[in-house]
């Protein structure tokens, strides 16, 4: 890993019309740790700079976050994700790092993605009159829970 | 997943990592190009609606930005049922013909969740094979509309699992959702069966004997509302407890619970058969289908499962009639061949063995009934089908066969059917299909059975009468329909599969347009009821495969409401019957329920309604008010008619008749069955010919024949009238008549009416 370069403060503004502040660094956050084995390579200055996860540090409780210094604000640069010896992938190509952010970019709503149906004929149901009232013993049965099922997948 | 990050940490990142996560497959998923949902049930974890992944699989992992629905791949993972991957390296991916070994990554991984501040939302497929290059770029147009959007985000995450601090990310697997779904639907078919139907295969939840006390109680309150909806006086209403609300409450709740059911079976088929018809299914088929021809039938037999029992439903109904439709859909060539197979098909076919006959006749139902198939293409193709099962040996003939002489002069049903000599048993892969080729072959034999009888149904030119009796015939007397159900039943490990078949057919029989034009000419709910009777009738005795007619479609409502009109009727005759004040005072919703008391038309006392035979009692008491009989006679002694308080359907009347003459060996004594539909009577001897005169009237002509076990030639009745009266034949010593009803309901001992013996008349 390459020694953080010494840098001028600048002022950039992204794509979005936003300001940022550079010349400190560029930051990867990570929920908790990451995986132990990964690096980042940000690839665009003199040097690439590679960062692994013991080069995190603590951001919040939960979170770790990788700091690469010395980003020179008028060079493009790339993030490479390298899981092990050979597998890499790419996270972004080539960007200005006034680009890089896009603040107040809102997450997907994810609160209700699963559905959960109902399993079982209510224990009230309406009468003639719409009224819900309580059903008969006689009446009461449980149906099969889906997810309960044992289902076949034989390996063929 | 908690999230402690600020949007100003967010802001000033590149880009945000996921926590590491583990690879598991979603189980059910409704697909919806609106946005596909992965689902289980109310109140359970989702972690039950996750498996792990149990065997090499290649997952691809697409992503997009928020509300885009074009996505590009990310990454392509090989796993191992250990849980191991290896990644194809990402320039690799769609590199047709340079696709490198995938390089180890562990077992857990992490992705970006977030790059340059852009929330990324991702979707994952599984197959079962490694993807051609063609099948990514399908991919990319049509992940999002079957793969649920999964975000990597903290906070309340839906889309994700979590367990025991572990993260765990679904991916959708074509197949695993195929047969999850289809288990999901059988169970909530068998459900509808198993509730409304006592049967011997019953559930843990719905015994035998729970289901039969149900289905009694709601006969007996269909019968009570019918009598009060006929009481003008509200006499007998005033006799239950709170009137007539709690036996009314009843009845709407028990149709509401079997219709939560329904609704219940067909909202999974839906999601079964939108599943079929996916994007995930066409390209996990083309995966397969590009990969080595080995592998083939590990797409094929999945599939050929997750037909089986489609038939039960509308949609299901539906989607079978598409593929049919489309020629070029594979089901042409493994399933349903018309000419002869490659060796290529023979493998698939024999490795598949008797799961591709289970979908063949899932295929079958629909091409019989609904697209009218000849029967030599059905034929041929099971012939096709077997051989390579078979070894080559062609096991299967064909013969046409007389199902019903319907009417009694030259007018019959011919049906085709299948014989298949050897039963034995062939390959299966799923232990809830039925282990029997000769279960599959009888299942069409009752197929051509019904389309037969739909035949003549829809031909304009038979009467309404000639209709009845092809009806009655269907499933009547010595019917193959009857022999090929039974047999069904015996070969089939799953009575509710059998039963769920049958109620197929006849929701589908009863739901065809032709025949409800045939009918239009009477009264559809009549004509319904009269074919629920026949049926009935015939298997009450041997399988409660009357109450597959209970099932919704219809028509447990068109036999009681056919009932309810016929008490309607009795109850304005015989209206101020104290009979039936008692009876309604002492039933389990009157004002004193099994108090002390008895009653002749009871067989038992009243203090006796209560327990297990609560119900059985209460019905035999019922019915013998009910259905009270008179004998009498028309112009002659040998014209009896019987006139009946109200004939239940699925009943029976038992005839004797004997007359005694100055010469002994002129006496003679007939005996015999009537069994009784709405409008027919059909006996079981020739020589006494049975009819109809109103609702409440059965006739009977009794045929002196001279011939021994009948009467003489000789006529009771003189030619003289008096006063309207055919005066008695000199000769004639003595002539009387008696009858007794015979009544069967599901799950319910047979009663007879009277209880206590013989309605008896002596005419002379």
């Amino acid at each position: 890993m390459s020694a953080p370069k010494k840098l001028k403060r600048t002022v950039a503004t992204g794509t979005s019309g936003n300001t940022i502040k550079q010349g400190l660094a560029l930051t990867i956050v990570l929920d908790q740790a990451g995986e132990g084995d990964d690096t980042f390579e940000l690839v665009g200055g003199s040097e690439p700079i590679v960062l692994g996860a013991k080069d995190a540090k603590e951001l919040v409780e939960g979170a770790k976050v990788l700091r690469f210094q010395g980003i020179n604000a008028n060079k493009q640069y790339k993030l490479i994700h390298h899981r092990s010896k050979g597998a890499t992938r790419v996270v972004f190509l080539d960007t200005r790092p006034q680009d890089m952010t896009n603040a107040g970019k809102n997450a997907i709503g994810s609160k209700n993605t699963f559905a959960a149906l109902p399993s079982r004929v209510p224990a009230k149901l309406p009468d003639k009159y719409y009224s819900e009232q309580a059903v008969d013993a006689d009446l009461v049965a449980k149906s099969p829970v889906l997810l309960d099922l044992a289902v076949e997948d034989p390996l063929l | 997943m908690v999230s402690h990050l600020t949007q100003k940490d967010y802001d000033s990142a590149a880009a945000v990592f996921s926590r590491s996560f583990r690879f598991v497959e979603w189980k059910l998923i409704i697909a919806s190009a609106s946005g596909s949902l992965p689902f289980g049930d109310k109140n359970e974890s989702p972690l039950k609606a996750i498996k792990n992944i149990d065997r090499e699989k290649w997952i691809y992992v697409f992503a997009h930005a928020n509300g885009e629905t074009y996505a590009e791949v990310k990454e392509e993972i090989q796993i191992s049922a250990e849980g191991k991957m290896a990644a194809t390296p990402f320039e690799l991916i769609e590199k047709d013909g340079k696709r490198s070994n995938p390089v180890s990554i562990g077992t857990s991984l992490c992705l970006p969740r977030r790059i340059k501040g852009f929330p990324q939302v991702y979707r994952f497929f599984a197959c079962r094979v490694r993807l051609p290059i063609a099948q990514i770029k399908e991919l990319k147009k049509s992940i999002a509309t079957f793969a649920p959007a999964t975000s990597l985000e903290p906070g309340i995450n839906t889309s994700v699992v979590e367990k025991q601090g572990e993260l765990l990310v679904p991916v959708v697997d074509a197949v695993t959702v195929m047969l999850h779904l289809h288990a999901a639907y059988v169970a909530a078919a068998s459900d509808v069966i198993d509730y409304t139907v006592a049967h011997d295969d019953a559930s843990k939840e719905n015994p035998r004997k729970k289901v039969e006390r149900r289905r009694k109680k709601q006969l007996l309150a269909s019968i009570l509302s019918g009598i009060m909806d006929s009481d003008p006086s509200n006499t007998v209403v005033q006799k239950l407890k709170d009137r007539q609300g709690p036996v009314e409450q009843f009845l709407t709740h028990y149709e509401a619970a079997v219709q939560w059911r329904v609704d219940r079976r067909d909202r999974l088929a839906t999601f079964l058969s939108t599943w079929h018809a996916s994007a995930a299914m066409k390209v996990t088929e083309a995966a397969f289908a590009g990969s080595p021809k080995a592998e083939w039938v590990r797409f094929l037999i999945p599939w050929c499962q997750a037909i089986t029992r489609l038939g039960e439903s509308p949609s299901g109904r539906a989607y079978l009639e598409k593929i049919i439709d489309d020629s070029g859909h594979f089901v042409h060539r493994y399933v349903w061949p018309q000419a002869k197979l490659s060796d290529d098909q023979v493998q698939s076919v024999r490795k598949a063995g008797m799961t591709v006959l289970e979908a063949w006749k899932a295929i079958a139902e629909v091409k019989i009934l609904i697209k009218r198939g000849a029967a030599a293409e059905i034929f041929l193709s099971l012939q096709l089908l077997l051989q390579p099962l078979k070894g080559g040996a062609a096991t299967l003939s064909e013969q046409a066969i007389l199902i019903h002489r319907y009417n009694r002069v030259n007018s019959a049903i011919r049906a085709a059917k299948f014989i298949v000599p050897d039963s034995s048993d062939t390959i299966h892969h799923f232990a809830s299909s039925p282990r029997k080729l000769g279960a599959i072959v009888e299942s069409v034999n009752l197929l051509f059975a019904v389309a037969a009888t739909m035949d003549v149904m829809k031909n304009e030119n038979a009467s309404r009468r000639d209709k009845e009796l092809a009806i009655i015939g269907l499933i009547g007397s010595s019917l193959d329909a009857a022999s090929a159900l039974a047999s069904l039943s015996r070969n089939a490990d799953k009575l509710a599969g059998v039963l769920g078949f049958v109620s197929g057919i006849v929701d589908l029989y009863l739901g065809v347009t032709a025949m409800n034009k045939a009918f239009s000419d009477g009264d559809q709910d009549l004509a319904n009821g009269n074919f629920l009777t026949s049926v009935g009738a015939t298997f009450a005795a041997s399988a409660p495969l009357m109450a597959l007619f209970a099932l919704p479609g219809g028509a447990i409502v068109g036999v009681i409401g056919l009932g309810v009109m016929a008490i309607g009727f009795f109850y304005k005759v015989f209206s101020g019957d104290s009979a039936m004040e008692r009876f309604f005072e002492h039933c389990t919703w009157g004002l004193t329920p099994a108090q002390a008391g008895a009653a002749d038309w009871s067989p038992t006392r009243f203090e006796e309604w209560k327990g297990d035979k609560e119900f059985d009692r209460q019905l035999e008491a019922l019915l013998n008010i009910l259905c009270r009989i008179e004998v009498g006679y028309g112009d002659s002694y040998r014209h009896l008619r019987y006139t009946i308080g109200w004939i239940p359907p699925n009943s029976k009347l038992v005839v004797v008749y004997e007359e005694g003459w100055v010469n002994g060996a002129d006496s003679g004594k007939v005996t015999g069955e009537v069994t009784l539909s709405e409008k027919t009577a059909v006996s079981n001897k020739p020589t006494l010919i049975g009819g109809r005169d109103g609702q409440n009237v059965v006739t009977l002509e009794v045929i002196g024949t001279g011939q021994p076990n009948s009467l003489t030639k000789k006529k009771p009745n003189a030619t003289l009238h008096v006063h309207g009266m055919k005066l008695p034949n000199p000769e004639l010593r003595r002539s009387a008549a008696s009858g007794k009803l015979v009544i069967m309901f599901e799950g319910a001992p047979e009663v007879s009416v009277p209880h206590n013996g013989w309605a008896k008349e002596t005419f002379f």
